[in-house]
């Protein structure tokens, strides 16, 4: 016990101690928020907002620690802390990435760990945050709650402008386990939108409609990165780049999960697949237009729940100085195509999100979000509430940057 | 203080010396311009230009660039800024030490392969790197490991006199009369025009008047690639 103690002493020392850099960074978001939301799924309700009545909250906290061992390694830590949830502390990502330098004009890098596929042109901000609003869109919004990797990637790349051309491209895959569950929140409580990632150890909840909890038996809550059918699940991104203007980026993701799985508190292994297709482009150097479109299945049993899922946003932000005001508008839907029709999964929702973000100095930074939604869930039936609501949300931030 | 008039004549005398002096100097080293124009006339700023004598009635011009004496050899800065490098293009002489202030709050990784000069430096934010000097004449091409949009440019000189357009498009020089070979840089220029010398001959100036010299390119530039950043867009093409 004492040389294992030891052992890891050393080895803590000579990572302090070597030529290595340390980078801490954070971030703290906390503010007002008021909605007229339906409970929201995290206290088992039927509302798709994080928060449903007027509090203070905070937002967000996280600590990232960056290192980088080697030129060309790195790795990065992201601690989360939350008020709502299940789990409270615990880390969003964790990787190590490994970008050797070269004057080939085809280049590689290599990730491993527990991490986001880049889909994303939305969630551009240390931590997966975004720049543009605080309530994100549902496409990221479920990216964040249910999709995350343990696995590893590899890209191959080239960066046009060094050799005189306006195209950059990348080209990755990867592959990983202990992403099963993903597709239950969009079957059961359907699109959502808020800004609250799932941490590693997470559990997060829905509504315990009688036909999940009674009828196919199985929890009102998912642990989102568990492995249960130990299968190697895997993705292909590309992206593609013009100038440093217009930004591409095509994923297909297939966590191969087995659909007729489940674990030892039978939380169901779910196969889910989509394609997602995501654009930035800046019209001027203060004007961007932002959009990702996402089409996908997900199944268990299989063919007891199976869905067709669909989301697309059309974003604008403009930047003046130190001022951000961004809007979004979306549509998201999930279609049922199963063989237990009293299991309700259809739904979809709209919604429009507007937000002015003012930074001060280099480490503050104030805003305002307004968000309106209509969405409509038929499972609601089950507990008696109306299937079509109408959410509005005001978020009044503050956010401090270390 | 009592002005006398011994006192006044002998600043007036002071005066014409001065006078008399300065119009020597611009006699034997006139102000020589030189523009830039692209296949199409349009005057093209932030491009390097060389000039070597070839053949000289008198002294020969001393060594000489605009951006900074070679007599002085404290640092110049080619700073990261908005993830970019700035400037865009920096022209130093032989033997320059240049350093890489790093103005932004991420991590830069700052490389080049050039034969002129290869080096790598990791910069923490709000980091000066220590001083790189750059021995070798040639064009040392700035990437950024972390970033790999950011492009920029060292342009390492050892002509005998050496500056870069302004957004005028126009370079001035203190040039005795003789005969210079002249070239420019910059990379949207194309290689045939980068490898053109172009003969200037600078006749001996009775008045001391400021000479316009046009430095026409044979080929179209590179296609442009604003797009990628500000900096670039500031070359005004």
């Amino acid at each position: 016990m004492m040389r294992k103690h030891k052992l890891i002493t050393s080895l803590l020392l000579c990572w302090s101690c070597s030529a290595l850099t340390h980078d801490f960074s954070g971030r703290v978001e906390l503010g007002l928020t008021s909605s007229n939301s339906l409970t929201s799924w995290q206290d088992n309700g039927t509302g798709i907002l994080r928060f449903d009545d007027t509090s203070l909250q905070l937002f967000q906290g996280f600590i990232s620690h960056t290192s980088r061992p080697i030129k060309g390694l790195s790795t990065q830590v992201i601690a989360n802390v939350y008020g709502d949830g299940e789990k409270h502390i615990g880390l969003t990502q964790a990787f190590a990435e490994y970008k050797p330098l070269s004057p080939n004009r085809l280049r590689y890098k290599f990730r491993a760990g527990f991490f986001y596929p880049r889909y994303s042109v939305e969630n551009t901000s240390k931590g997966w945050l975004s720049p543009y609003t605080y309530t994100q869109s549902a496409i990221n919004s479920w990216v964040g709650e249910e999709i995350r990797i343990a696995g590893v990637e590899f890209a191959l790349f080239s960066n046009g402008r060094r050799f005189r051309s306006p195209w950059s491209w990348e080209i990755n895959a990867g592959i990983f386990k202990g992403n099963d569950p993903a597709g239950t929140l969009l079957s059961w409580r359907g699109w959502s939108y808020h800004d609250r990632q799932s941490l590693h150890h997470d559990r997060v909840n829905f509504a315990p409609l009688p036909t999940i909890i009674e009828g196919i038996i199985t929890p009102a809550w998912i642990n989102p990165f568990e492995e249960i059918d130990g299968r190697w699940g895997g993705y292909l991104g590309v992206h593609l780049n013009y100038q440093h203007q217009t930004e591409v980026k095509y994923y297909n993701y297939d966590n191969n999960a087995d659909p007729s799985l489940f674990n030892d508190i039978r939380i169901y292994a779910w196969d889910t697949k989509f394609h997602s297709l995501a654009l930035k482009h800046k019209i001027s150097p203060t004007v961007e237009l932002l959009s990702q479109a996402m089409v996908g299945s997900t199944d268990m049993g299989p063919r007891v729940v199976y869905v067709d899922f669909y989301s697309a946003y059309l974003m604008l932000s403009y930047k003046h100085e130190n001022h951000r005001f961004s809007v979004r508008l979306e549509a998201s839907a999930a279609d049922e195509d199963d063989m237990l029709p009293i299991d309700q999964n259809n739904s979809d929702t709209s919604a429009i999100t507007l937000a002015w973000r003012y930074a001060h100095r280099n480490d503050g930074e104030f805003g305002i979000e307004l968000h309106a939604n209509q969405n409509e869930a038929d499972n609601r039936e089950q507990v008696s509430i109306a299937t079509d609501q109408n959410d509005n949300q005001i978020r009044i931030v503050y956010s401090k940057v270390f | 203080m009592v002005v006398t008039r011994a006192l006044l004549m002998k600043i007036y005398t002071l005066v014409i010396f001065l006078f008399v002096s300065v119009c020597y100097v611009d006699q034997s080293h006139a102000s020589q311009t030189f523009v830039v124009l692209d296949d199409k006339g349009k005057r093209l700023s932030n491009i390097i230009v060389e000039i070597n004598a070839s053949m000289s009635i008198e002294d020969k011009p001393a060594r000489k660039s605009p951006t900074l004496p070679n007599e002085i050899k404290s640092p110049i800065k080619m700073k990261q800024e908005g993830q970019q490098f700035t400037p865009h293009i920096l022209l130093v002489s032989t033997g320059q030490e240049v350093v890489f202030p790093n103005d932004d709050n991420v991590f830069h990784h700052v490389y080049s392969f050039s034969p002129a000069k290869t080096f790598e430096v990791t910069l923490e934010q709000n980091v000066t790197s220590e001083p790189i000097v750059f021995e070798q004449a040639g064009i040392v091409e700035l990437g950024c490991n972390v970033h790999d949009w950011m492009l920029g440019y060292i342009y390492v000189s050892d002509a005998e006199i050496s500056g870069q357009s302004a957004l005028n498009g126009e370079v001035s020089f203190d040039l005795p009369p003789g005969e210079y070979s002249v070239s420019v840089w910059h990379p949207r220029i194309s290689k045939e025009d980068i490898q053109t010398h172009h003969k200037v001959v600078i006749d001996d100036i009775a008045e001391g008047v400021s000479k316009l010299h046009k430095i026409e390119l044979k080929l179209p530039l590179y296609p442009s690639l604003t797009g990628y950043d500000s900096v670039e867009a500031t070359d005004a093409y």
